[in-house]
């Protein structure tokens, strides 16, 4: 809107070619496209979600909100009436493309951002609104907010706001109803679209509706964007084979079947080089036995690779440690020992609560039975043998 | 600095004692206007003794050394970019003991050329800045280490064109690397050194299965499990200035920084704490006027002498293995006044090239008395 108030005499063919010139700019979302696709089919962690925790902060009045460190939910991170926790997202959605582009979950948001609740009175006048705009994003994620919001700017024609294109895109963000308030305008309105070419439209379509008078030449360059656009998608795609991509890490060459498919290998951690330097790091101790020196190694490397980053994550991952590894420990009593010693060492720092320990313990025994059972099935074969 | 105890000190040759050997220069050469950085024989392959290579700007030319003093222009190849500046050059061959000339410079390419076949075989991306170094290692010819101004060092195989590792990281150099150099028995080991006054021995003992499993690999060279080795075994401070050359003398090693001379000394590693081990320097080579840095020594096939060049155009010849050194000759010619960027001995010592800042060659040979 901006660029064509400026300089109006924009003739068709430039605007195309300008279009085309972002084009180059578009191209990297393809990959992140990859990337969010792959996270949803093949998650880089096992599923953290202790169920019981959620459901009983539910209970407490807890609000159900993914975490600012993992991303995921995991019911440690709290939303009570005086501490609003609210989801601040990097337009992800913006990025998505066909297919994806009306799912919304809401545990992917990729920030936290945590306020108190605001005692200021809500501001009268429209200005002042305007200035207000964009803190109504942020807190959009509680809907009665949000539809508040929208009942005062729905109607962009009585809103001074609707000057600035980007406010224009957050109010029209509400009316897509999205209870999170996040999700960008080019996923409603133009998915499969790269997102410079779906804000434009936004932007022309907008600009129309509020000064029709101003309808100059307008239509025919809509027109010919819109015949851009389907070509955008293949030229997109043949700019994507053309352009020589390099690993992240070692700035190899990358084969274009290794560009399209689905795995990136290169932010994962390079588990073998992990071991071996936490096993050199653990020999430097001389106070510490072999059995601890192991079960430090498996600890260690099980908390590295499945990011456990916050105190709130160590429940989580002592079950799911004790799923893993509960085989190892109940086949040797000196490791069990020190896993014991261990987790004492967690209740004293106040990392565990009763249920988590409650339910280690289960888990153990079940290890326990499978492995008697197994003995008693290994006698009965000899036995018969 | 290694601190030296009493009755421990260096042993320092002496520049007055009388010369073992003549040398006479035979030829010049002016091969252009541009430095040549590096010269170098062919080590690699009994049957190319007397071939040797050079790299200067965006050149790389082989030659053959002939009785009586003459240099025979073989091949020379030329990259595409005008503004490419090769640093170094070394000989490597394929599998089936097809030569290969592998040089890297200013664009961070390493080129490797298919000498029997007159044609670029591959060129390597990968590294991210120039390239100071490329050593060939002596017992498995095709493997090449390449040492860069991005800090790191790494590993490829030109083979199959695989950068197997990358020595960098937590315990990687701290600015350019300069030089690196294979051990020459232990097929593990190699040191570098660089521009962060150290020198650092790097062990790829827990990683020979990707070395190995690198001769075999039949899939995409970028498929590669490519893996950084993060900590060297050992880290020296033997000088305080810029590293630009280090050489492995069986299991002692000589290094050089811009303090006038080779310093020979024994890595002494302890089992526990591998990188807490200590310096033992051995030897001295004083080289005069050798203080600016990118000169780089060489030596003969067996190591009997080192021969390096200074910033007067002057070479100093030392005897490696006794003790105390003993200069062998020292070079020295009215017209040669240019810096003299690396030397080259040949297989047994009787020839030394000098290749000079100012784009030329020379040729020295032993006079037999």
């Amino acid at each position: 809107m901006c660029h064509q108030n400026s300089c109006p005499s924009v003739t068709v063919e430039e605007d195309v070619a300008a279009e085309e010139c972002l084009l180059v700019y578009c191209k990297p979302v393809e990959l992140y496209n990859i990337l969010q696709r792959r996270a949803q089919q093949n998650p880089s962690f096992l599923p953290r979600c202790l169920n019981y925790k959620i459901e009983a902060k539910w209970k407490t009045g807890y609000k159900e909100i993914s975490c600012p460190f993992c991303l995921m939910r995991c019911g440690s991170f709290k939303a009570t009436e005086e501490y609003k926790a609210i989801n601040v997202s990097v337009k992800t959605d913006a990025l998505h493309s066909e297919g994806s582009a009306g799912v919304i979950e809401t545990y992917l948001q990729p920030f936290g951002y945590c306020s108190r609740p605001r005692k200021r009175k809500r501001p009268e006048d429209p200005l002042e609104k305007g200035k207000y705009v964009y803190p109504h994003v942020l807190e959009s994620a509680l809907p009665a907010l949000a539809t508040e919001s929208i009942e005062g700017e729905k109607d962009p024609s009585t809103c001074q706001v609707s000057h600035n294109p980007r406010t224009g895109e957050y109010c029209s963000s509400y009316e897509n109803g999205n209870a999170n308030g996040m999700d960008h305008v080019a996923t409603n309105s133009n998915p499969g679209l790269p997102v410079a070419r779906a804000q434009s439209l936004e932007d022309i379509d907008y600009a129309q509706s509020t000064w029709p008078d101003k309808n100059v030449t307008l239509p025919p360059a809509a027109k010919s964007r819109k015949l851009s656009s389907e070509r955008s998608e293949s030229r997109s795609s043949t700019l994507l084979q053309k352009r020589q991509f390099y690993h992240s890490h070692r700035a190899q060459p990358m084969a274009l079947e290794q560009v399209l498919s689905d795995r990136d290998s290169e932010d994962e951690v390079d588990d073998d080089i992990a071991a071996l330097e936490d096993r050199r790091m653990l020999d430097d101790f001389v106070d510490v036995t072999k059995d601890e020196k192991q079960l430090m190694h498996l600890w260690n490397s099980f908390v590295k690779k499945q990011r456990v980053l916050a105190d709130g994550h160590v429940p989580w991952a002592c079950e799911a440690f004790l799923r893993v590894h509960g085989k190892l420990l109940v086949q040797s009593p000196a490791l069990f020992w020190c896993w014991r010693l261990f987790m004492v060492k967690l209740w004293n720092h106040g990392l565990l609560d009763a249920s988590t320990m409650n339910n280690c313990s289960i888990i153990i025994e079940k290890h326990q039975d499978e492995a008697s059972t197994n003995a008693k099935l290994a006698i009965t074969n000899e036995c018969e043998l | 600095m290694a601190r030296i105890p009493v009755g421990c000190e260096p042993v320092v040759g002496s520049l007055n004692t009388p010369k073992k050997k003549d040398y006479k220069v035979t030829n010049r050469l002016q091969e252009g206007k541009r430095p040549i950085y590096a010269v170098v024989f062919n080590f690699i392959d009994s049957r190319f003794y007397n071939v040797f290579a050079t790299v200067g700007g965006n050149r790389v030319t082989v030659y053959r050394c002939l009785e009586g003093g003459t240099i025979a222009v073989l091949q020379s190849y030329i990259d595409e970019d005008k503004e490419e500046s090769f640093y170094t050059v070394t000989w490597a061959c394929d599998i089936d003991r097809t030569p290969f000339i592998v040089a890297g410079g200013s664009n961070g390419v390493i080129r490797v050329i298919d000498a029997a076949n007159e044609k670029l075989h591959k060129s390597y991306v990968g590294h991210g800045d120039s390239i100071n170094e490329i050593k060939t290692q002596s017992l498995k010819p095709s493997l090449i280490v390449s040492a860069c101004k991005d800090e790191s060092v790494r590993l490829w195989n030109v083979h199959t064109g695989i950068c197997i590792l990358i020595f960098a990281g937590a315990g990687g150099h701290r600015n350019e690397v300069l030089s690196v150099d294979f051990h020459p028995s232990d097929i593990n080991r190699i040191a570098s050194c660089g521009m962060d006054n150290t020198i650092k021995i790097w062990s790829m003992k827990e990683f020979w299965t990707y070395v190995e499993k690198s001769f075999t690999w039949t899939d995409l060279p970028s498929k590669f499990p490519t893996k950084y080795v993060q900590f060297p075994i050992f880290i020296a401070s033997v000088h305080t200035n810029y590293v630009d050359c280090t050489r492995w003398l069986g299991d002692f090693v000589l290094s050089k920084s811009v303090d006038n001379e080779i310093v020979l000394w024994e890595p002494i590693m302890r089992e526990q704490s591998p990188c807490e081990g200590s310096v033992d320097i051995l030897q001295k080579y004083p080289v005069p006027d050798c203080d600016i840095w990118f000169i780089k020594f060489s030596c003969d096939f067996h190591y009997y002498a080192a021969a390096a060049g200074n910033r007067e155009g002057r070479i100093y010849v030392w005897e490696l293995q006794s003790c105390p050194p003993v200069l062998i000759a020292k070079l020295s010619h009215p017209y040669s006044k240019s810096p003299i960027r690396q030397t080259a001995m040949s297989f047994d010592g009787s020839t030394i090239l000098a290749c000079c800042e100012d784009g030329t060659i020379w040729r020295w040979d032993m006079v037999s008395s």
